[in-house]
């Protein structure tokens, strides 16, 4: 299997076949990153059609010598903030849109038991509508830390930080996320309801 | 390990990237507190919803193909290389238009009312060389020429401002008669840089003769000024002011330096259209008349009456009635010839006309000092007629 790497110098030498390659390797991680920031499809995907064209424009200041997944993701991370404040200045953020396309959801906890598959889908709708209030530079954390499951080392080298200063941003995007979804269950009535309530 | 230290690790412990004695420890306390075991639940739980991606929506299938069909309309206007990106990188920002096109229109605004100046400073010049010469130049020859105007209007200045501050030493030449309305005398001479000394600067005083005014330069054209000054006065006497009067009329002040007394010579055209040769006759002949009338009425008041002591041919033509002789112009004409009629007045003046070409003129000596000194220098002056073309 050829790297990403070469792949990459084949692109600029003209190779168009090669950056085909590269797309269908990384589209889906790539939206997965644009979807978690954004939170509505549409946009996401176009900002995805723009994170692969400014990919294409600035390969040449890639370094070879260096991972092409991180680089990639960075542009992914900084594309998604860049729209997140483009969208600050026309519309407000409408979280239930983000999450009412009608998508085949959680099919692996059909195979749980039906009530933890209704507390785990309340508890992951809660935490995917409190990661959208997060700061973007927490939601950023999170979503490379756990969605893309990166280490904090590369979480640090994707967004130009050190490890230390993931490791706090880590924390506190945590706690801050708990903070929401807690408020959020208490204004629901459903707060003694919560698993580490029992 | 208390509920503290376990809301400090609690993350890592969930993630077991903690140490395995910590993680002990922590395992310790969860053991005997339910409120941080519930605690660490639900942050599994958290990990858990988190870390699944299971809910998200991929992309089209169709994406990777209009990916690629955008970038290929694009590539077909801009190649994308190395190359491209720093040219693209260069590209000037829009918010920079504004100001670098209100820097253009001020520019422009500034720069275009003085190139229309200096056109029509070209214009004026050309127009000025068309009317003195009558024919189309080039604009260096029309700036030559407009030069050269440039240095008559300096000499005009310069005669008039004789008369506001005298300099001892200065000479110059002086307007009497214009033909075809033309005041403003050129020559090369009057443009050449000597001329120029002559007449802005003082000039040593033992160099030159002082009797003489410097002669009028060469005609250049069909226009015509005549001027008359006085020659063959004693060295002594320095020209200090020429004063212009109406009707052409010319004051030229002296000063004897050796007396420092002034010498006043007023000449002044006369019409000639008025006067027939007959009539002409009859003053000079009545002039002369007076003359001796006036001789003898002052001569017997104690009155010294004075002569410029004429040749007895002149004298006699004089008083024989006979006109003055008529010289060409731009010769010398002879004095004894030019006087016509000899006036002596009581206060220290002496008139003739005289005929310096086809023009007479009204000569009038005023001086300060002794009548015989008077008459002494009205015996040996003369002068002379030149005709100025332009």
């Amino acid at each position: 299997m050829i790297g990403d790497e070469i792949l990459a110098a084949q692109t600029l030498e003209g190779d168009l076949s090669a950056f085909e390659e590269l797309v269908n390797r990384h589209k889906n991680s790539v939206f997965a990153i644009v979807y978690k920031m954004i939170g509505q499809y549409q946009e996401a995907e176009d900002v995805c059609q723009e994170v692969f064209i400014t990919v294409y424009e600035k390969l040449y200041q890639f370094d070879r010598n260096k991972k092409f997944g991180p680089w990639l993701h960075r542009i992914a991370v900084n594309a998604s903030i860049s729209a997140l404040r483009k969208k600050k200045k026309v519309i407000s953020l409408n979280f239930d849109e983000a999450y009412t396309r009608p998508y085949e959801p959680y099919p692996q906890l059909y195979m749980t038991d039906p009530q933890s598959m209704f507390e785990k889908k309340e508890l992951k709708a809660e935490i995917n509508a409190a990661i959208m209030e997060l700061p973007e530079n927490y939601r950023a954390v999170i979503i490379l830390r756990y969605q893309m499951d990166y280490k904090n080392q590369e979480v640090a080298s994707i967004l130009g930080v050190s490890k230390e200063n993931v490791e706090v941003r880590v924390h506190r995007a945590r706690n801050a996320l708990r903070k929401i979804v807690l408020k959020k269950w208490e204004e629901r009535g459903l707060k003694n309801e919560l698993p580490a309530n029992r | 390990m208390n509920c503290q230290q376990i809301d400090k690790y609690i993350f890592g412990f969930c993630e077991h990237i903690l140490p395995p004695e910590l993680e002990s420890r922590i395992q310790e306390h969860l053991e005997k507190c339910p409120i941080c075991r519930n605690k660490v639940e639900f942050t599994l739980l958290e990990n858990e919803v988190l870390q699944d991606n299971t809910d998200l929506p991929v992309l089209d299938a169709s994406f990777t193909s209009n990916l690629l069909n955008h970038i290929k309309s694009e590539s077909n206007t801009q190649h994308i290389s190395q190359k491209g990106g720093l040219i693209k990188r260069f590209r000037i920002p829009q918010a920079f238009y504004i100001p670098a096109m209100a820097i253009v229109i001020l520019l422009c605004a500034l720069l275009i009312p003085a190139l229309s100046d200096l056109q029509s400073d070209i214009k004026i010049a050309d127009k000025t060389n068309n009317s003195d010469t009558g024919k189309p130049g080039t604009h260096y020859d029309s700036i030559l020429v407009d030069t050269e105007s440039s240095t008559r209007e300096m000499q005009k200045d310069a005669l008039l401002d004789a008369g506001d501050s005298p300099q001892q030493g200065q000479t110059t030449f002086v307007a009497g008669t214009e033909e075809n309305n033309t005041t403003t005398p050129t020559d090369k001479e009057a443009s050449s840089p000597t001329a120029n000394k002559v007449l802005k600067s003082p000039v040593n005083e033992e160099s030159i003769d002082h009797r003489e005014i410097n002669k009028p330069p060469e005609p250049m054209s069909a226009n015509t000024s005549t001027y008359v000054y006085p020659v063959e006065l004693p060295a002594d006497f320095q020209l200090l002011q020429i004063i212009s009067g109406i009707d052409n009329e010319l004051n030229y002040v002296f000063l004897d330096t050796s007396s420092e007394e002034k010498l006043l010579i007023n000449i002044s055209p006369l019409q000639t259209e008025a006067l027939s040769v007959a009539s002409t006759d009859k003053t000079l002949e009545k002039d002369a008349v007076n003359y001796q009338s006036m001789g003898e009425a002052e001569d017997s008041a104690n009155n010294p009456v004075f002569t410029r002591d004429p040749s007895p041919e002149a004298q006699s033509s004089s008083l024989e009635g006979r006109g003055p002789a008529l010289s060409s112009t731009g010769n010398y004409g002879n004095t004894e010839d030019q006087v016509s009629a000899l006036e002596i007045s009581a206060n220290n003046s002496i008139n003739w006309d005289i005929n310096l070409g086809k023009q007479y003129y009204r000569i009038s000596l005023s001086t300060d000092c002794s009548p015989e000194k008077l008459a002494q220098i009205a015996k040996i002056i003369e002068f002379k007629e030149e005709n100025i073309h332009e």
